[in-house]
């Protein structure tokens, strides 16, 4: 339906001199009504919106401006999907990583919004890859390596980056300090984590992690700051944290935590420069905490650890962590039997492996708490295809099928590490204006 | 819900009438109704809160069948602090809308951005929004009325930059 202002305005039955015509054009003219505009705009589906930036100049000034987008961010703001890092195939040409999408709601498809990184042109070799997503923006990394001649050992030249996948923005991070030469080797970034939480603040933090190859001394910690541009050192090196996972930071209650196999979970208390402990709900004995991309999620302001244990169960926990670091609640029983049983593709995997030993047919790529208890579900993997669990309901739906799990594969393999190369290897997508 | 008071003259020296009575306010011009029986007047009061909704309202530059769906929707809203009441107001408002042509929601988004009424601007908008959010970049600059000051290089980098928005 093409309609134009001034043609229905000529097409009411009043008779109007040029006078009143540009009154009344003047009156319902709503190009130059910005608040009004703006709560049109406001009501946008987001794609609807970016489309909308091509109007006008004006239209593009109102949108991307950075108050527009603090009040349209949706609060709260449920994730739309989630990024899988594919398996690479050894017979495609293809060197850049690609990453497949799932969508959480089955019915109404958010369409991918990227399949391989290249925003930096500069990048040949192994291309950028997703390090960690924190509410609609995510930690990118580009590696390149090569052989120093001089101290005949491997130098690593990386990028970071922070990317905002709906607005396609990017911005590449200073180096952390001292980052020359072969010291590399040494200073090795155990980990990144980036901190980002809109409601909060428009700015971010990374955080991260260096310590020694092969050694349990003089871990450091430096946080970069966008506010400032700049990184500077927090608190002073600490030690005795190898059985860290520093590449699974958790970015919740203005502290970042990362799960200990010792049964802990070590935590940096961000504008305070201090880390410190709390005991995990539970703990097993030959634990593996890369088995699923958990067992820390964080979601909606609560930090919750998902336990799943023996190996061969189909039960899990979900317990709950108060933010004073008091103690822990179960949140959920999650009993994933009923579900399970019903895809042939798992019994497949479990009568070709499990006669070695216990093996369990599914990977967790995500547990996102809902609004509403109801709402709550988890995303599993199983060979070939993605499923969604209600926990609440006790329902599921197939997602989608997905490409890098052929049948009796998953992309996790059974000690934890991630097939697609580095762990974790599963990202959650927010829309988001948030300017990076 | 309105309250009647019922007036009798007792006396014919007095010429005076005292009114009383409780609770209500209002700014509806109550209209009196004389008994000649026994020369009571009787004037009803409506004692709602929102006065300005019971008010109908003139609505520049749209036809008389809109103008109407939007003093009913009002009123209804108006009468009654029930939720289903306000409810079904809103959802008859929005099924008239629906019918309507864009260039007429668009008079009423200005018409209840002007009188500040936040119920009738979330209706409205809602509507355009939903409208143009299946347009085309064109067709939005039609119903706008907006003439297209970006250059095709200009206009083609923000495609460019949005792939996503604009891929389907």
């Amino acid at each position: 339906m093409r309609t134009n202002i001034k043609q229905y305005l000529k097409s009411k039955k009043r008779t109007l001199d040029d006078k009143d015509e540009q009154l009344l054009l003047s009156s319902t003219d709503l190009a130059s009504h910005d608040d009004v505009l703006t709560e049109i705009l406001l009501r946008l589906p987001i794609r609807s919106l970016l489309r909308s930036k091509c109007v006008s100049k004006h239209w593009r000034a109102l949108i991307s401006d950075h108050r527009f987008s603090l009040i349209r961010n949706p609060n709260p703001n449920p994730p739309r999907g989630l990024f899988l890092r594919r398996i690479r195939n050894p017979n495609s040409n293809v060197t850049a990583p690609e990453y497949e999408f799932v969508p959480f709601d089955s019915e109404n498809h958010v369409k991918p919004p990227f399949k391989t990184l290249n925003f930096d042109r500069d990048v040949s070799n192994s291309g950028i890859i997703v390090l960690h997503s924190s509410n609609g923006l995510m930690l990118c990394h580009s590696l390149h390596e090569h052989f120093c001649k001089i101290s005949k050992s491997i130098v690593y030249n990386a990028m970071y980056y922070v990317y905002n996948p709906t607005i396609n923005q990017v911005v590449t991070l200073p180096k952390p300090n001292k980052l020359e030469g072969c010291d590399w080797i040494r200073r090795r970034p155990r980990g990144m984590t980036l901190a980002f939480d809109p409601v909060k603040s428009p700015h971010y933090k990374v955080v991260c992690v260096r310590g020694h190859l092969w050694s349990d001394h003089l871990y450091t910690i430096e946080i970069y700051s966008s506010e400032n541009g700049s990184w500077k050192m927090s608190g002073k090196p600490f030690g005795n944290q190898i059985d860290t996972e520093f590449m699974g930071g958790v970015y919740w209650n203005d502290a970042v935590h990362w799960i200990c196999k010792k049964g802990y979970i070590f935590y940096l208390k961000i504008d305070e420069d201090r880390v410190d402990r709390v005991p995990t709900p539970v703990m097993h004995d030959g634990w593996n905490v890369k088995r699923h991309c958990y067992p820390l999620v964080e979601l909606r302001d609560c930090l919750l650890f998902i336990d799943i244990f023996p190996l061969s169960s189909m039960k899990l926990d979900v317990h709950e962590m108060s933010a004073d670091y008091s103690g822990w609640s179960v949140k959920y029983h999650v009993d994933l039997n009923q579900v399970l049983t019903r895809f042939p593709e798992t019994d497949e995997v479990t009568l070709a492996l499990g006669f070695i030993r216990p093996v369990q047919p599914f990977v967790i790529h995500c547990l996102v708490v809902g609004e509403r208890e109801e709402d709550s579900f988890l995303v599993l993997e199983i060979p070939g295809k993605a499923i969604r669990y209600n926990i609440g309901l006790k329902t599921f739906q197939e997602l989608c099928e997905l490409e890098l799990s052929k049948p009796l594969r998953l992309s996790v393999a059974d000690d934890g590490f991630s097939k697609l190369g580095r762990w974790p290897g599963a990202f959650l997508f927010f829309e988001s204006l948030s300017n990076v | 819900m309105s309250q009647t008071v019922v007036l009798e003259q007792n006396a014919v020296e007095t010429q005076s009438i005292t009114l009383k009575f409780d609770g209500c306010s209002s700014d509806a011009n109550p209209s009196p109704i004389v008994n000649p029986e026994n020369q009571s007047i009787t004037i009803k009061f409506d004692d709602q809160a929102s006065n300005h909704h019971t008010i109908p309202v003139s609505i520049p530059n749209v036809d008389s069948e809109t103008e109407a769906a939007v003093n009913e929707f009002l009123r209804k809203h108006g009468s009654s602090d029930e939720e289903s009441v306000r409810t079904d107001a809103m959802n008859d408002l929005w099924s008239f809308i629906e019918r309507q042509e864009i260039g007429t929601v668009v008079v009423l988004v200005k018409f209840a951005s002007d009188v500040k009424n936040f119920e009738l601007l979330e209706i409205f908008c809602q509507r355009v929004a939903d409208v143009i959010a299946k347009k085309t970049v064109e067709e939005v600059r039609e119903i706008f009325n907006i003439a297209n000051d970006f250059t095709p290089e200009e206009e083609q980098a923000i495609r460019d930059e949005h792939r996503w928005a604009f891929e389907d």
